[in-house]
C-alpha cells in the first residue's frame, strides 16, 4: 500500500476508534471532509439539471457540514449502539479481496448517497414538490402522471354501473391477450404474481433485462388505454381509466391461466409463494383532473 | 363490443395522500438520477484482519422480539447497504418474524408507516414486508435499539391491517403510506423490489437444513377482540364511499 493510501486507511480507523469526528486528529479531520466534499460536488453537478437544483445552492457548504450528513444518515441513537453502521461499513472488508481502503470508502460512499439524496430531498422543495400534471420518471415514454396514480373508491351504490365495465372488461380483454408477445405475457404474469421483474427467473423465463420488461409492461398499459379510447371515443377520462385498469387486471387473469400450462413458467409460480400482498385494488378508479392520462 | 359506459361515481384521494405520494415520488425521482459508482462486494473472504476495529458479532445480545438489529454484511443482502430490521415476534422454534426499515423519508404505501423515530434509518418501517428470518441468520447482526411497546404494538397493528384487513386506527392510517392502485405507479417498481430482498433473507441458510422459514404461514400476534368472528360480514375490497357521501367504510 502506498503512503498515501496508508494515510487515508489510517483516518478512516481513527474515526471508527475515537467514535466521534470531533475527536480526531486535524489531518484526520480534513482527509474525511475532503473525501465527502468532492464525491458531494460531483453528485451535485451531474444531478443538476434532473435535480432542478444548481450547484450554486450547495457549492460554499462547508466540508464538515457535508461529513455530518454521512453520519447522521445512518446514525440510530446517540451512543455506540447506534452507530454501528461503522462496524457494517468495517465488516465488509473480511469480504472482499479489494484494497481495505476501497471497500470502507465504498461503503461510506454509498451511505453518503443516501445522505444527500436526503438533503436534497428536504432543501430543493417547494420548488421540488412534484406536479400533479408532471410525467412520473418510470413512465416517461408513456406519460404517466401523478394524477394518474392517484385514486379513490367506487361508490358501492354504483355496483350495478360496476358490473357492466366488468363486461366491457372482458370482452376487451380476450382480444388484448391474444395480441400480447412472449414476453409482455412474462411482465403481465410477473406482476400479478407480485414479483420483481429483477428477479432471475423472470428475466430468464421471459428473455430479457429488467429494464425491458418494466418497458414491456408500461407499453401494454398504454395499448389497453388507447384501445379503450378507440373503442368507447368521446367517453369522460374516469370512465376510460376505470374500464382500463379492470381490463388490465382480467388481461393478467388471462395470463395466469395460460401460464399454468407452460413450463417455463413453473419457476414464477414457485417463487410467487412467498410473495407479499398489498393493498392493491386493481378495479378501483382513478381520479385524472383533465387530464388524458393513461388514455391519450 | 363498443358501447356507452354508464356513469360511475368516483372518490378522491385526501390533501394529505396526494402530498405524502408527491413527496414519495420525489424522492424515488432522485434516487433513481443519483448515479451509483461504488463496486458491489461479496463472495471472497480475507483472512480475519484484527487490526481493524468491528465490534464482534459474538458479543451480541441474542436477538428476541421488540429489538432494532442491523444486518452484518455477511448476509447477501445486506452486503451493499446498511439494512435495520425489527424483530416483531418469535416464528416458531427457530425463526423469528422480522420486518425491515425502508431507506426512504416517506411511506409508499399502507403497511409502511412513519414510525416518529427522528433517526433517519429508522424513521419509516416496512410492517407489509415481514418476513420469518432463521435465527441463525439473524444472529450475524448487531443489536442497534429495542422498541418500546408502543412501537412494537404499532408495527403489529399495521402488519395485521395489510395482511388481514384488520382495522387501523385514525392516526396510523394517517401516518402510512397512500393506496396503491395504479398498475403502472413506480411504487410497484419499489414494492417487488423490496420483497424480493425479503424473499432472500427469509431464504437464506434457513433453506439449508433446517427448512425454509419463509415458506410456512407467518404467526404473529392477533391482538384481542380485533378479529371479525365468521359470521359477521367484512367489507369488500373494492369499493369505498366517496368522502362527501359521509359513509363510513
Amino acid at each position: 500500500m502506498n503512503t498515501d493510501n496508508e494515510h487515508a486507511l489510517a483516518a478512516w480507523v481513527e474515526w471508527k476508534k475515537q467514535c466521534a469526528y470531533d475527536l480526531c486528529a486535524d489531518d484526520t479531520k480534513a482527509y474525511l471532509q475532503e473525501f465527502a466534499a468532492v464525491r458531494f460536488q460531483k453528485w451535485l453537478e451531474t444531478c443538476a439539471c434532473s435535480l432542478r437544483v444548481t450547484p450554486r445552492q450547495h457549492k460554499g457548504m462547508p466540508g464538515r457540514d457535508i461529513w455530518h450528513l454521512l453520519e447522521t444518515r445512518m446514525t440510530a441513537r446517540k451512543d455506540l449502539r447506534g452507530k454501528r453502521y461503522k462496524d457494517w461499513l468495517f465488516r465488509r472488508v473480511q469480504l472482499s479481496k479489494d484494497a481495505p481502503l476501497d471497500v470502507i470508502q465504498g461503503g461510506a460512499t454509498l451511505i453518503l448517497r443516501e445522505a444527500v439524496r436526503d438533503l436534497l430531498r428536504l432543501e430543493a422543495a417547494p420548488g421540488w414538490v412534484l406536479s400533479l400534471s408532471q410525467p412520473l420518471v418510470d413512465s416517461r415514454d408513456e406519460g404517466f402522471t401523478l394524477e394518474d396514480i392517484l385514486a379513490g373508491g367506487v361508490n358501492p351504490a354504483d355496483q350495478a354501473a360496476l358490473r357492466e365495465y366488468e363486461a366491457f372488461a372482458g370482452k376487451h380483454a380476450c382480444d388484448v391477450f391474444k395480441d400480447l408477445t412472449q414476453p409482455e405475457r412474462m411482465a403481465v404474469l410477473a406482476r400479478k404474481l407480485g414479483l420483481s421483474v429483477a428477479c432471475e427467473e423472470v428475466e430468464l423465463a421471459a428473455g430479457c433485462k429488467k429494464s425491458t420488461l418494466s418497458k414491456l409492461y408500461r407499453g401494454f398499459a398504454g395499448k389497453v388505454g388507447r384501445l379503450l379510447q378507440s373503442r368507447h371515443s368521446g367517453e369522460d377520462v374516469e370512465s376510460l381509466l376505470t374500464l382500463a385498469l379492470m381490463t388490465m387486471d382480467r388481461v393478467a387473469e388471462e395470463v395466469v391461466l395460460w401460464a399454468r400450462g407452460e413450463s417455463a413458467c413453473a419457476r414464477l409460480f414457485a417463487a410467487s409463494a412467498n410473495a407479499k400482498p398489498v393493498l392493491t385494488h386493481a378495479r378501483a378508479a382513478i381520479v385524472a383532473e383533465g387530464r388524458g392520462g393513461i388514455v391519450h | 363490443m363498443n358501447g356507452k359506459l354508464p356513469r360511475l361515481r368516483i372518490g378522491r384521494a385526501e390533501p394529505w395522500q396526494r402530498e405524502r405520494l408527491a413527496r414519495w415520488l420525489a424522492e424515488w425521482e432522485l434516487e433513481q438520477d443519483l448515479p451509483i459508482e461504488s463496486r458491489v462486494i461479496g463472495g471472497n473472504k480475507r483472512p480475519v484482519d484484527k487490526t481493524l476495529p468491528v465490534a464482534p458479532l459474538e458479543a451480541e445480545p441474542a436477538v428476541t422480539p421488540g429489538q432494532v438489529r442491523l444486518l452484518s454484511p455477511e448476509i447477501p443482502v445486506a452486503a451493499n447497504r446498511p439494512v435495520y430490521l425489527a424483530v416483531l415476534s418469535n416464528q416458531g422454534a427457530n425463526a423469528f418474524l422480522v420486518a425491515p426499515y425502508s431507506s426512504f423519508a416517506e411511506p409508499a404505501f399502507p403497511g409502511e408507516f412513519v414510525t416518529g423515530r427522528e433517526a433517519p434509518p429508522l424513521s419509516v418501517l416496512c410492517a407489509w414486508n415481514a418476513g420469518a428470518v432463521d435465527a441463525r441468520v439473524l444472529a450475524k447482526s448487531w443489536l442497534v435499539d429495542e422498541l418500546s411497546a408502543h412501537e412494537l404494538d404499532e408495527a403489529l397493528s399495521v402488519l395485521r391491517h395489510v395482511r388481514d384487513g384488520a382495522s387501523l386506527s385514525p392516526e396510523l392510517e394517517r401516518r402510512s403510506g397512500p393506496p396503491l392502485w395504479h398498475p403502472a405507479d413506480p411504487r410497484e417498481t419499489y414494492r417487488s423490489e423490496a420483497a424480493a430482498l425479503m424473499r432472500a433473507l427469509a431464504d437464506d441458510e434457513g433453506a439449508q437444513g433446517r427448512g425454509n422459514p419463509g415458506s410456512g404461514p407467518l404467526i404473529y400476534p392477533t391482538g384481542s377482540g380485533q378479529l371479525p368472528l365468521a359470521a359477521e360480514p367484512r367489507a369488500k375490497y373494492e369499493t369505498r364511499p366517496a368522502p362527501d357521501d359521509g359513509e363510513s367504510a
